[in-house]
């Protein structure tokens, strides 16, 4: 079976922004395998500190950048959803881009699924981005990539 | 989305499931919040007003809103409808319910 990676990229740039996208699928494909997201580019206004004298006992946790949801036509319905979260284990291989904006993939399905879509060749996606940065002048920036693996019909 | 449409979506992108249909018809009292579990269901706006939001896991109805690029008009999931109005309002809707299949979807 032949296997390929569909790349969906776009840019979130507004505070509580929510972005409805689609993917078309080629006529030939069998099946979904996998798929994995991250974030790359990401520009955030940087946080101050509550108290800047003492950053020893700031504990924060990872941020959630947003949620985003995938799903199919027909009775499927939604096959996945889930949060997007910060600076993932890089040593799991949790985030595509963990030190520099990569705009491939790392190669490894990060989320499996098996799903056989012959006649709904759609996928349908909604990502709603969750981070907020405090202070009037304070601005997000960053690129979603979602790469989707495919497997194709034996020709 | 007309009823109409809406029927004729469901023909054309509900493979082999069997399901039920039922027409709804809110009535939402001044400001009123409503919420509406729908995990293994769909429902189908039918000429929603502009002044309610019904918002879901999948998307998001709301002409006011201009953080989203798209408005959705088949929910899943949790779903939240608010009534914008001071006024009583009414969100008419296909409730979507499926039955076991016939035949598993290929």
């Amino acid at each position: 079976m032949k296997q390929e990676a569909i790349l969906e990229s776009f840019i979130i740039e507004r505070k509580g922004e929510m972005r409805q996208f689609q993917i078309l699928l080629p006529r030939d494909t069998n099946r979904i395998i996998g798929f994995e997201y991250g974030v790359s580019e990401k520009f955030e206004e940087p946080e101050v500190p509550v108290d800047p004298n003492d950053n020893a006992l700031l504990f924060l946790p990872n941020k959630v950048i947003g949620s985003i949801i995938l799903r199919t036509n027909g009775c499927e319905g939604i096959f996945y959803q889930s949060d997007l979260i910060e600076d993932m284990n890089i040593h799991f291989g949790e985030t595509i881009a963990p030190v520099a904006a990569m705009p491939w993939s790392h190669g490894r399905k990060r989320h499996e699924v098996e799903l056989s879509i012959k006649e709904n060749r759609i996928v349908h996606g909604f990502f709603k981005n969750y981070l907020a940065p405090v202070g009037f002048n304070s601005s997000i920036y960053y690129r979603l990539n979602l790469y989707l693996w495919i497997e194709k019909c034996e020709q | 989305m007309t009823i109409a449409f809406a029927l004729e979506y469901l023909q054309r992108n509900m493979c082999d499931c069997e399901y039920s249909l039922r027409f709804r018809h809110l009535v939402l009292q001044p400001r009123e919040t409503r919420q509406l579990l729908a995990h293994n269901q769909s429902i189908l706006l039918i000429e929603p007003s502009c002044d309610v939001r019904v918002e879901s896991d999948t998307g998001i109805y709301d002409v006011s809103e201009d953080l989203t690029n798209e408005l959705q008009y088949e929910h899943n999931g949790d779903i939240q409808m608010i009534n914008y109005s001071i006024f009583l309002n009414h969100i008419r809707f296909i409730q979507v319910i499926p039955k076991n299949c016939k035949t598993p979807c290929q």
